[in-house]
């Protein structure tokens, strides 16, 4: 079985990254944490383009 | 082959009659003497050139009223059923704003029962407090404010709050009457003032309308959001809903009965018979309205309607 953490290890040293046949079997970690990103608040409604007015006469 | 639009309607009334296109908004209001043509070609729908007089004919075509087809695909165009549908259980609230513990009520009320239209009458300016109260919530969707107050009414519209003068006219009016398919499609089935609506007074009172007399609750109460959830199915509460303008004397005789919000309270005479105590501004029967020359009242015509009978000199 290969050994993932020598090889990387290994080809770092040669200043090579771990997945050097573009096999993507070594996903690189994304440090950045994701953020989650609303467009519009939770509370408000998506379509708050259009809302309802009185269509006619009331008082 | 031509066929009518299935926007044009034709409102026939004693004496005149409205030939209305939702599309373009046009109104005709046209003598009943003229109107004979048109009311065939609506029960036909579809007609050839040749039947029609050429004046009535351009006046149609140019006013896009009428559409070239064929008569094979005549059977693609249905007739349109107008029925209304509406989501909501109640779609206006009424407020008289007396101070703000009414005012966080009636809101909440809204959010409760899902009431998209809220609508208060009030001098002060609380517009940044509804503001604030509506801006976490879905209902009400918008707020029109309406006031007589000149201050007030110098401040712009906001997103979601709009703000009216209060119209001190008599409630139906030349200016009222408007051509609308909502409205249009509402007062075929419903009283258009009455309908799907909720009113609370300055004293937390519970009503239908302003001008209902039936009281059903205080929200001053406890559990005041359960209570109204239980009163807006009853009977009671909607006791004028389905007293469309078909069913009341004088206004089925008249050509705005699909265009007019009336506030008068009906009265039962017998089942499906329904008469108002007081005299609409304007008389279908000579087609005049108050203040205009040569009004008359319909009283002065000598018709009666009252709780025991519809009586009328004219032929109707
Ligand atoms: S007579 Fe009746 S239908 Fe005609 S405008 Fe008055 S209230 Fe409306």
């Amino acid at each position: 079985m290969k050994n993932n953490h020598e090889y990387i290890t290994q080809l770092k040293k040669y200043g090579l990254p771990a997945d050097v046949l573009n096999v993507n079997s070594f996903p690189i970690k994304q440090n950045t944490t994701q953020k989650t990103n609303h467009l519009y608040s939770k509370i408000s409604r998506a379509n708050w383009n259009n809302f309802i007015m009185p269509f006619k006469k009331i008082i | 082959m031509y066929g009518i639009s299935s926007n044009i309607t034709l409102t026939k009334g004693y004496r005149k009659s409205i030939l209305a296109n939702f599309g373009s908004r046009d109104i005709f209001h046209i003598n009943n003497t003229e109107v004979k043509e048109i009311a065939t070609l609506f029960e036909q729908r579809f007609f050839e050139k040749e039947e029609v007089s050429p004046e009535l004919f351009q006046f149609l075509y140019d006013h896009r009223m009428i559409y070239k087809t064929q008569k094979k695909i005549q059977h693609h165009f249905p007739k349109i059923n107008r029925i209304y549908e509406s989501r909501h259980t109640i779609e206006f609230l009424i407020l008289d704003y007396s101070n703000d513990t009414t005012l966080q009520k009636a809101i909440e009320i809204c959010s409760a029962i899902r009431i998209p239209n809220l609508l208060i009458r009030g001098n002060k300016n609380i517009i940044d407090r509804i503001r604030n109260s509506i801006s976490n919530l879905s209902y009400p969707e918008s707020v029109t404010f309406i006031t007589s107050n000149p201050s007030l009414l110098k401040l712009k519209n906001l997103f979601r709050i709009v703000i009216q003068e209060e119209d001190i006219q008599s409630f139906v009016n030349r200016d009222t009457i408007d051509l609308n398919p909502i409205l249009f499609t509402e007062s075929l089935s419903y009283h258009t003032y009455f309908h799907k609506k909720i009113y609370i007074d300055s004293n937390g009172f519970v009503k239908n309308t302003p001008e209902s007399k039936e009281v059903f609750l205080n929200i001053k109460e406890s559990n005041f959001i359960e209570k109204i959830k239980n009163i807006i199915i009853t009977k009671e509460f909607r006791k004028y809903w389905k007293v469309h303008k078909d069913l009341c004397d004088i206004c089925k005789h008249c050509e705005f009965r699909h265009m007019c919000v009336d506030n008068r309270i009906p009265f039962q005479r017998i089942p499906k018979e329904w008469y108002h105590e007081n005299e609409c501004t304007y008389n279908p029967f000579i087609s005049k309205w108050q203040g205009e020359k040569g009004y008359q009242s319909i009283k002065s015509l000598g018709i009666r309607s009252t709780k025991d009978e519809f009586s009328s000199p004219l032929k109707i």
